[in-house]
């Protein structure tokens, strides 16, 4: 008894030093990285260990101003807003209809969402320009958008399908006995209990599209139009002839960094318990 | 009163004409460009294009700033069809890719007098066959760049062989700096000390001949063993410290600016890339990479990295973009990009910013003009980058022996050819 449980310490401790070594590492690389956005670039590389005595907050507004970060802010705050809810508008109920509906082909349907997810990205770099130029939605921010919900939506129906498919159809019963409609099934009954669920796959996918970089860089052209991803990258690319200004990326990073840290502070909770919801029924 | 009104209809309808002629001729140029709207290169085009136009009211600049990604943006544009009537990118670059591709227009007739301007080498560094499908603007030239009072310091004058350049990194070892750094994760840096050994001992077009050589038995030759051990011996004798091994870009370079090291051999956009860190009274100088004993290749041929405006074949009004390209080799246009833009250009005569002075001598006297890395890169790109560039890298950092890479290099040569019969 005595072995089994200095055993399962021994586990528990490991797991314990994995994690917590893991978090700390974690945790050191982004305050490291916010402490680099607060040096001269003279300090960034002559003491890279030391805390910024006097902060040099204008690394931040020459990024912010200068470089256009807060263009390309607003530019990824919409894109991956705009994105993320039209995203769910569609998922979360075709993932609904796809766990709990009885239909002829209801698999092959699930199937064929599931195999979106296996297309490589840069296959459809061509065919996607020339649709969206086609279109007149070439080097737009809707362009942009649509894209981003077709290309996230089969792996969003992968996810709810799984937080569906684990709720009981007890309740869903029961609704029915009452006089629910189907609809009013979903919307007053399943939706709630999914709540952790879509906040999860709205998480995923909002980090996803907020660092995304490949489409965007292939389906934006102007400036004006740049994402955050796109404009970190022309700073880094710009270091190259024109002046490496490595502080001002840093404070780049940490303006990209922010909002995906407060959303995961602000929603971790739901989205653990969405996590955790389909292992114990 | 008649002869005033048909004078009148005769002249309105000349200027009708002459405006209809006029709206017939009107361009918008649609211009995709490597830099980004705040570097100060792109200020110093547009400017350039607004003195176009105000002397050319007919054409008129549609511009998008894409960045150092431009040329990948471009190709998938093209296939889709985009107009887009000229672009600019590294030369090298645009060399592999969309000229190699034969998506650019030949404009060697429309430059004129132009063409006899430049500097020595500039507009046949990339043309193919005779044909210039692309037109470098702005000029990059590769030397040892060093920080001139670290090398007064310890009683240095800039070396002329490699043997007086071993001899003041043991000077400079003395006082525990040292002579050069690389990047550990640039390959494409640290392979031009192999191509400047090999050019120095062969002549400079040695790397594209031993790599023509298609059973790989150029990569025999005894000087290519020599290179490769040469520079190893950078490491050996402690030109370079240790640690550079794992410097990622930019640690390398930054130790010159911290004054730990006196120089990098690179191109002359280091200044630049170090104003923010060794501030903009920093002692720049820079040399040519020295002689090799008994080698036929001279201290003055030199590695360029040149920018390049390439007019594209599809665009409806080339010739309007040609005659932009001609107008961007003017006196005036090339001072202002040296004004605005700070860097270095391709017309002879006009004086480069003064921390690129000794780069502007070293194209000024150069006696042959390669690319990066020899030249391998804009002839046989994907060589150069999946062969030579890692293999030598490896090599360079003590992974592998100098017989080892020449092995390698004669194999996957032979191989390379093999594959495109």
């Amino acid at each position: 008894m005595n072995k089994f449980l200095t055993l399962r310490g021994a586990k528990r401790g490991f797991s314990y030093l994995v994690v917590g070594g893991w978090s700390a590492f974690s945790v050191f690389f982004i305050l490291w990285i916010i402490l680099a956005s607060l040096k001269r670039n003279r300090d960034l590389f002559g003491k890279p260990w030391s805390i910024p005595i006097d902060p040099a907050w204008g690394n931040y507004v020459k990024t912010w101003v200068n470089n256009r970060f807060g263009d390309y802010f607003l530019n990824s705050l919409i894109v991956t807003s705009v994105s993320v809810a039209a995203l769910l508008l569609v998922s979360v109920p075709a993932a609904y209809v796809l766990s709990r509906g009885r239909f002829a082909g209801r698999q092959a349907l699930s199937n064929f969402f599931a195999f979106g997810m296996g297309v490589p990205i840069p296959l459809l770099f061509v065919p996607l320009f020339v649709i969206m130029t086609t279109m007149r939605l070439g080097d737009s921010l809707t362009g942009l958008s649509i894209v981003y919900v077709a290309l996230s939506i089969p792996f969003s129906i992968y996810v709810l399908e799984g937080f569906f498919a684990s709720l009981p159809s007890e309740l869903e019963s029961a609704a029915i006995i009452d006089g629910c409609s189907d609809f009013q099934v979903f919307r007053h009954v399943m939706l709630p209990l999914a709540g952790p669920g879509i906040a999860t796959v709205a998480i995923l996918n909002f980090v996803g599209l907020w660092n995304e970089y490949q489409l965007s860089l292939v389906l934006l052209n102007s400036p004006e139009n740049r994402t955050l991803s796109l404009g970190i990258y022309s700073l880094i690319t710009s270091m190259q002839y024109s002046g490496g200004d490595w502080a001002g990326l840093f404070a780049g990073v940490t303006i990209v960094m922010v909002p995906t840290i407060l959303l995961f502070i602000i929603l971790s909770e739901r989205m653990i318990s969405g996590i955790t919801m389909g292992g114990v029924k | 009163m008649t002869n005033t009104i048909l004078w009148r209809s005769a002249a309105a309808a000349a200027l009708s004409f002459g405006m209809m002629a006029g709206a017939a001729n009107a361009a918008e140029l649609v211009f995709w460009s490597m830099w980004n709207e705040p570097e100060p290169q792109a200020a110093a085009l547009r400017r350039i294009m607004d003195t176009y136009t105000k002397a050319h009211p007919e054409t008129t600049f549609k511009v998008v700033w894409n960045g150092r990604q431009n040329q990948t943006k471009l190709r998938a544009a093209l296939q889709a069809g985009t107009q887009v009537d000229f672009a600019d990118q590294d030369g090298d670059q645009l060399a592999g890719g969309l000229q190699k591709e034969g998506l650019g227009y030949e404009i060697g007739a429309d430059l004129g007098d132009a063409k006899a301007a430049l500097l020595p080498g500039v507009l046949d560094l990339y043309a193919a066959g005779g044909k210039v499908e692309q037109v470098p603007y702005i000029y990059n030239t590769v030397n040892i760049w060093y920080n001139k009072d670290m090398l007064a310091e310890v009683g240095g004058t800039v070396p002329q062989t490699l043997d007086e350049l071993f001899t003041l990194c043991g000077k400079l070892k003395e006082t525990s700096k040292h002579a050069l750094v690389t990047e550990g994760n640039v390959g494409f840096y640290q392979v031009l000390f192999f191509s400047h050994l090999l050019a120095r001992a062969k002549g400079s077009d040695a790397m594209i001949k031993a790599f023509e050589v298609k059973d790989g038995s150029g990569w025999s030759d005894p000087a290519v063993l020599e290179a490769a051990k040469s520079a190893r011996k950078f490491w050996e004798v402690g030109c370079i410290a240790e640690d550079a091994r794992g410097f990622q870009y930019p640690a390398g370079q930054q130790t010159i600016a911290l004054g730990d090291t006196m120089g990098e051999l690179v191109g002359s956009w280091l200044p630049t890339e170090l104003t923010e860190s060794a501030g903009a009274d920093f002692p720049w100088g820079a040399f040519n990479f020295p002689a090799v004993a008994g080698g036929v290749g001279k201290a003055t041929d030199i590695e360029v990295g040149l920018v390049s405006v390439m007019v594209l074949k599809a665009s409806p009004n080339a010739k309007e973009a040609a005659g932009f390209v001609s107008y961007l080799l003017s006196e005036e246009a090339q001072k202002t990009l040296v004004a605005d833009g700070g860097v270095g250009v391709v017309r002879d005569g006009v004086e480069w910013p003064p921390v690129l002075s000794d780069a502007y001598a070293s194209a000024k006297n150069a006696t042959a003009l390669s690319g990066f890395g020899g030249g391998l890169g804009v002839s046989y790109p994907e060589f150069n980058a999946t062969v030579l560039t890692p293999e030598f890298s490896k090599m360079f950092l003590g992974q592998s022996t100098p017989e080892d890479f020449v092995k390698v290099l004669v194999d996957k040569t032979k191989d390379y050819w093999a594959s495109q019969q």
